[in-house]
């Protein structure tokens, strides 16, 4: 069940009521509905609503009718309205093609007359954006590497490397430990090369069967802890690309990965999520 | 390689994309946009410490449902999703 709670911005100006909202709509995604009739998508959504199109001029909002805000600090609840909501936005792009997807727990308020208002008021922006994503979805690859292999070969194919550790066998203790800095140092900048060099490889392979192409932040909190190897995030990209070009960006995936220590997570087909502009007023 | 929707890896980067990309609109219509950054951390972090892919019920779901896309050759169909809680 909902678990009803205030947000931030709600509890500073009003009283320990719920915040119930008016003749709410809870917005997944925008299709195209020239594609197939509205009435195809019949599906239920997050907490156990029932969803359906809003269309204005062949561009549909799929949504629910919702009476609240979707908050709450239940972890496992959150987990469930989200694969819920994908589920929906990707029954919504079965039936009609690549969606304009939005955040999670979009909410206008105000009914269908509201959302027919906002449909009209952005209908060119929208219209063209859904143009613009037609047989088109998201593919978000992340290059991982795990460096042990590297690190070996390298110890003997680099002259600083291998003079240093002759250097070091000779030396003593305290000589050594110098020694083993400068090593180290070395070898991370070997290594920084390296990663360059495969992001590098890695774009220019997916680039000629993409459309778009942007690079996303590593540095995300998320960690795989079912790995028992230490692997580095190199670079992550999300591409859009045309779905018949699919296999041929995995094969080119394909080339990379055939570098030693190399992993290539490689997802997909997703609505444009990364790709989706604001609709602003 | 084809790409995924299944594993773990996926579902938590999938996770943090619906919390933080997709359209943002600017209306006063408008109630909510979820800002929960911090329940997103947590959340990332619960989903990757899942030992297995089934776990709960909505992962098979989940599982399922994209294993019959992928059968499907991938073509925009007419299809009626029906969820069961």
């Amino acid at each position: 069940m909902t678990d009803h709670r205030p947000s931030p911005e709600e509890e500073q100006t009003a009283t320990n009521e719920e915040r119930t909202i008016s003749d709410g709509r809870y917005l997944y995604c925008v299709v195209d509905t020239t594609s197939a009739e509205p009435a195809t998508l019949s599906t239920t959504g997050v907490d156990d609503n029932s969803v359906y199109v809003v269309e204005v001029n062949g561009v549909g909002a799929v949504v629910h009718d919702c009476e609240t805000v979707y908050e709450t600090e239940d972890l496992e609840q959150v987990k469930r309205w989200l694969l819920t909501h994908q589920q929906v936005v990707d029954a919504a792009g079965d039936a009609f093609g690549t969606p304009l997807p939005m955040r999670f727990d979009t909410v206008l308020e105000g009914g269908d007359a509201s959302l027919e208002r906002w449909l009209e008021g952005h209908y060119e922006g929208i219209r063209d954006e859904l143009a613009s994503f037609t047989g088109v979805w998201e593919y978000r690859t992340n290059l991982l590497w795990d460096s042990a292999p590297f690190e070996e070969t390298i110890a003997d194919q680099d002259d600083q490397l291998r003079e240093l550790r002759q250097r070091k066998q000779q030396s003593g203790a305290g000589k050594r430990f110098l020694l083993e800095k400068q090593y180290d140092q070395r070898l991370q900048e070997l290594k920084r090369e390296r990663q360059t060099e495969l992001a590098e490889q890695l774009e220019e392979a997916i680039t000629p069967v993409v459309n778009n192409l942007t690079e996303q932040d590593t540095n995300t909190p998320l960690h795989d802890e079912h790995s028992s190897v230490e692997k580095e995030q190199i670079v992550r990209f999300a591409v859009l690309a045309d779905e018949d070009d699919e296999t041929a960006l995995g094969d080119r995936l394909d080339t990379i990965v055939e570098h030693e220590g190399v992993e290539i997570r490689f997802t997909g087909p997703w609505p444009p999520y990364t790709f989706a502009p604001d609709i602003g007023e | 390689m084809e790409p995924t929707k299944d594993e773990t890896h996926a579902i938590v980067e999938f996770v943090d994309v619906l919390l933080r990309e997709g359209a943002v609109i600017q209306a006063d219509v408008i109630v909510t946009v979820a800002d929960i950054p911090l329940i997103g951390i947590s959340l990332r972090a619960a989903i990757a410490g899942m030992t297995t892919m089934t776990d709960y019920g909505m992962f098979e779901e989940w599982d399922a449902a994209h294993r019959q896309r992928q059968g499907e050759a991938f073509t925009t169909s007419s299809r009626a999703g029906q969820r069961e809680e």
